[in-house]
């Protein structure tokens, strides 16, 4: 076979990812893709006998213990889905403003705030935004792409604000404490949320149509609501979460298993839970991270490859010539290959590819491996809304009415990201925005 | 380059452990007269920690800078060398049993059927011990709360009355805070105290007691075959003076913070008796001997160590 | 409401394709109820610890050896049912000729994945199942429990990558039939 190896790490590196691009755009499956591409560059760089580094990877990646918060955080979004809690709990937030311009898109994001607070993970919350609150912005005639963008915004905010399984990988690939990580993400994630809602208010204002009001007759129409039964189960739910986890009562994981226990009991006090909820549920959890978690392996493959092919000095040593030593630029350098590997990977293989080689050179920096974990998940707020590989834009789009396209999300969402990177930019510039608290 | 090796560490890049290894790479390079360069890549980048031995063994790795501890699974033998709980009070001890008390025979014995060699020991240094409340014996060990890793450290607490907790090291710090735990296995002294930890737990017991994990640098054996005397000759003098180095930098740090925790009004350092180390030994010594029926090379650690130990009169 | 929301992806086909790909979806529903099994052993854990003081020594691994087994055979679950994401912009937009020729395509790599795979899963499941010597030894964990947790998650490795294989032949084979057909 062709000897991979005596193109060099640079050439290499540029083949590695124009033919994991190529693949890409083909429509072939994304761990598939990055899995493939690991194991012919093994055989091609090492010859035959490097290919067990691959299933050692694979082994290693699924057994890791923290990676059991995903399928909690999924069983939980599923569960929700599948009880009324969120509905009840949409219909609650009402009372933020059924009479003011825009009204209905700021109630979606509030709701998208408390659902965050209670799940890491995203896709969940996207789906279940996008059954609730979508048809009924298009039905009062709200602006189609304020619709769109709001939802799918607001359902990726599951992962910026705590709990957030981003900031738990990333807490494991850079050794901070996870605890940190969520004090410090959360200031951020509300300023994101604020100017989300700031960006629709204003919006509705200059544009009065593109949010009409409720006419007499559908105020009329409003459904009863009893708001203790509508906020104690998720405000309990999200109390067992976040308090275990900062109470130092359970680990991470511990804690997504006490949110599902909490949700099953929500439901079981509300009377609407069953045996085929649980089953149709866990069935859920088990494709949506059969497809999460085989993204993973495919990426941490190719971590595993690209690293032993000498892959950790020559980015290292790339990004410190390019910046030429500046701390600013060396950042700014980190974000524009986020930001472009956000566009084609998911973040889970943004985090294992890029984190190990990022963190030391921002701990050699002497800056704060906290602050940068924010700026990460930030980072990974835009990959989520960002085409073409922008999965809440896939998840919006799988209960989205069919007259909305792939293409039309994907427009919807630019003025969101432009506030992504303006938050973004804003944590960059003020770290105590993150880190006040130390 | 004559020879080019890929080494993996068992710490992360940003660790002040990775640093001193890779020094130990800089001066095998330049003492060969550039003849051997060693790429040094920090834990996980190929294989998870674990999984290095396999890794070596199929020839996609050429060595590891590692604790031997971690292939426990393999065989339980790596687990009861790797760290012999309570066995050691200083790092001197661990060396001298290694470098002269037949632990490097043993070491090859054990990695030859893996096709590795084994081409020196080290260590780190004796960890200290976190605790909120005053520990001065083994006596205060009676149902105290700790957190400890899984594996023998766990079953030698449990025997001497303690409750041993699993809980991931980036929890340590909120369960000592909010009280969750009393204690913890946690690491050096130096650097639990820039951690914050003995300002939680104000009673550190220094130097520890328990823990004193070995260290090894070992190649693929057919690698080493390869190479001509003079640099096997090297590598070995190499990291004898890596283990001095290492050791001896850690204990420095740790002075300098035993130094800084003393001017500390809230903190207490508590030193224990070689009588109490002992007790705690002989207390230790009773899971290494049930950890030693594990295997028939579980066995040869526990004679090897526990007669070096009693020729020494430290048992 | 939708039922199916939560991992409905794309507008593409979720049916499985042929008969063990049903088989793997029968079998994976009722594996999946393990991840309830493992909420209830991790709120048990947490009872136990904090409550009772009586932490266990099994919850931790078993959890994990659950999730390890689950997450790989996620893999084939998420292939016979068609949802493993992909970039769909240009497929979409091809023909639907073009758009059988780009199946092919990706069941002849999808096959050397599998294929490569499964020879390297081999490698490693031997050396988790037998010592140096030659005698059979599970790999365990080496922790205070000590279960062969490991080895099992190896062979369970090696034998969905060799399912993996066959689905990607199977499926290969109905593309090709697919394409003569039309
Ligand atoms: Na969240
Ligand atoms: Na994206």
């Amino acid at each position: 076979m062709f000897d991979l190896s005596s193109l060099g790490i640079g050439y290499g590196s540029l083949l590695m990812l124009l033919s994991m691009i190529a693949l890409l755009l083909t429509g072939m499956q994304l761990a598939m893709v990055t899995g493939l591409v690991a194991l012919v560059f093994a055989i091609g760089w090492f010859g035959i006998d490097a290919l067990p580094l691959v299933t050692s990877r694979l082994y290693s990646f699924v057994g890791g213990y923290v990676f059991l918060a995903v399928p909690m955080f999924v069983l939980m979004a599923a569960l929700l889905d599948r009880s009324g809690i969120a509905r009840d709990l949409f219909d609650a937030m009402k009372v933020v403003g059924r009479k003011v311009r825009g009204g209905v898109a700021v109630q979606t994001l509030v709701v998208a705030v408390i659902l965050a607070s209670m799940s890491g993970v995203i896709g969940g919350e996207t789906v279940l935004l996008g059954i609730l609150a979508l048809p009924q912005m298009l039905r009062l005639g709200y602006n189609r792409k304020l619709a769109i963008g709001t939802t799918c915004a607001g359902g990726a905010l599951g992962t910026m604000l705590p709990p957030s399984i981003v900031l738990i990988i990333y807490g494991l690939t850079a050794s901070v404490s996870i605890g940190d990580l969520f004090k410090s993400a959360f200031l951020p994630a509300f300023i994101l949320a604020l100017g989300y809602m700031a960006y629709v208010l204003i919006l509705s204002r200059m544009h009065p149509e593109y949010a009409p009001l409720p006419t007499e007759e559908e105020l009329a129409n409003d459904r009863q609501i009893n708001y203790f039964k509508a906020l104690f189960f998720p405000i309990l739910s999200v109390a067992i979460v976040l308090g275990s986890i900062y109470t130092g009562v359970a680990s991470v994981t511990e804690a997504s298993a006490l949110g599902v226990v909490g949700i099953i009991i929500s439901a079981w006090i509300r009377g609407e839970l069953n045996f085929a909820m649980l089953k149709e549920s866990a069935k859920a959890t088990m494709s949506t991270c059969g497809m999460i978690i085989w993204i993973g392996i495919g990426a941490t493959a190719l971590v595993g490859v690209y690293n032993l092919m000498g892959g950790i000095d020559f980015v290292e040593e790339t990004i410190l010539a390019l910046s030429g030593g500046s701390v600013m630029g060396t950042i700014l350098i980190m974000m524009v290959i986020l930001l472009i590997l956000g566009m084609f990977l998911d973040w889970v293989g943004v985090a294992l590819l890029t984190m190990p080689i990022f963190v030391p050179i921002i701990t050699n920096l002497g800056l704060d491996p906290v602050w940068f974990g924010v700026v990460f998940c930030l980072n990974m707020q835009v990959s989520f809304l960002s085409p073409p590989f922008g999965p809440a834009a896939f998840y919006l789009k799988s209960v989205a009415p069919k007259d909305i396209s792939l293409g039309e999300i994907f427009s919807s969402l630019l003025p969101f990201i432009a506030i992504q990177i303006v938050v973004l930019a804003l944590v960059i510039i003020f770290p105590e925005l993150a880190i006040w608290w130390k | 380059a004559d020879y080019t090796f890929k080494f993996q560490s068992s710490d992360p890049s940003g660790d002040k452990n990775f640093q001193v290894q890779k020094e130990w790479t800089e001066r095998v390079e330049r003492m060969s007269g550039g003849r051997i360069k060693i790429n040094l890549l920090p834990v996980g980048s190929v294989f998870k920690h674990t999984e290095t031995l396999d890794g070596i063994k199929m020839g996609i790795l050429d060595g590891q800078v590692t604790a031997t501890e971690f292939f426990s699974g393999k065989d339980p033998a790596f687990g009861l060398i790797g760290n012999t709980v309570g066995a050691w009070s200083d790092t001197s001890q661990l060396l001298q049993y290694i470098n002269y008390g037949g632990g490097y025979e043993l070491m090859n014995e054990l990695y030859a059927p893996y096709g590795v060699k084994f081409i020196g020991g080290s260590t780190t240094g004796v960890e200290s011990f976190v605790s909120r409340v005053p520990l001065d014996g083994v006596e205060d060990l009676k149902g105290l709360k700790l957190r400890a890793p899984e594996g023998l450290v766990q079953r030698v607490f449990a025997a001497a009355g303690a409750a041993p907790v699993n809980l991931p090291g980036s929890e340590v710090f909120t369960g000592l805070s909010k009280g969750v735990i009393d204690a913890a296995d946690y690491t050096v002294f130096s650097t639990n105290q820039k951690a914050g930890m003995n300002e939680i737990a104000p009673h550190p017991v220094q130097p520890g007691f328990h823990s004193l994990p070995l260290i090894d640098v070992s190649m693929n054996m057919k690698k080493w075959n390869k190479l001509p005397e003079d640099l096997q000759e090297i590598m070995t003098t190499s990291v004898r003076d890596f283990a001095n180095d290492i050791t001896t930098q850690l204990r420095i740090a740790d002075q300098k913070a035993v130094k800084e925790a003393q001017a500390d009004p809230n903190i207490t350092i508590h030193n224990w008796s070689d009588e109490e180390r002992k007790k705690f030994r002989a207390i230790a010594r009773t899971q290494w001997e049930e950890f030693a029926k594990q295997s028939p090379n579980a066995q040869k650690v526990y004679d090897s160590v526990t007669s070096y130990l009693e020729e020494n009169g430290l048992l | 409401m939708n039922t199916e929301n939560l991992s409905q992806q794309l507008d593409t086909e979720h049916e499985p394709r042929n008969v063990l790909d049903r088989v793997i979806v029968k079998l994976g529903n009722a594996l999946s109820l393990l991840f309830l099994f493992t909420v209830a052993i991790s709120f048990y854990e947490v009872l136990m610890r904090y409550v009772f003081n009586d932490p266990t020594i099994w919850v931790h691994e078993t959890a994990s050896f659950l999730g390890a087994c689950l997450f790989v055979f996620g893999g084939i679950y998420a292939l016979a049912t068609n949802k493993h994401v992909r970039v769909v912009l240009i497929y979409d937009a091809v023909s639907d000729r073009t758009r059988q020729y780009l199946n092919i395509f990706h069941h002849i790599m999808g096959l050397i994945f599998a294929g490569l795979l499964t020879y390297a899963a081999y490698q490693m499941t031997e050396s988790a199942v037998f010592s140096p010597f030659g005698d059979v030894h599970f790999e365990t964990s080496g922790s205070a429990w000590n279960p062969p947790f490991p080895a099992y998650v190896k062979i369970m490795i090696l034998l969905t990558m060799c399912v993996m294989f066959i689905q990607f032949a199977l499926h290969l084979i109905q593309e090709i039939l697919g394409l003569r057909k039309s």
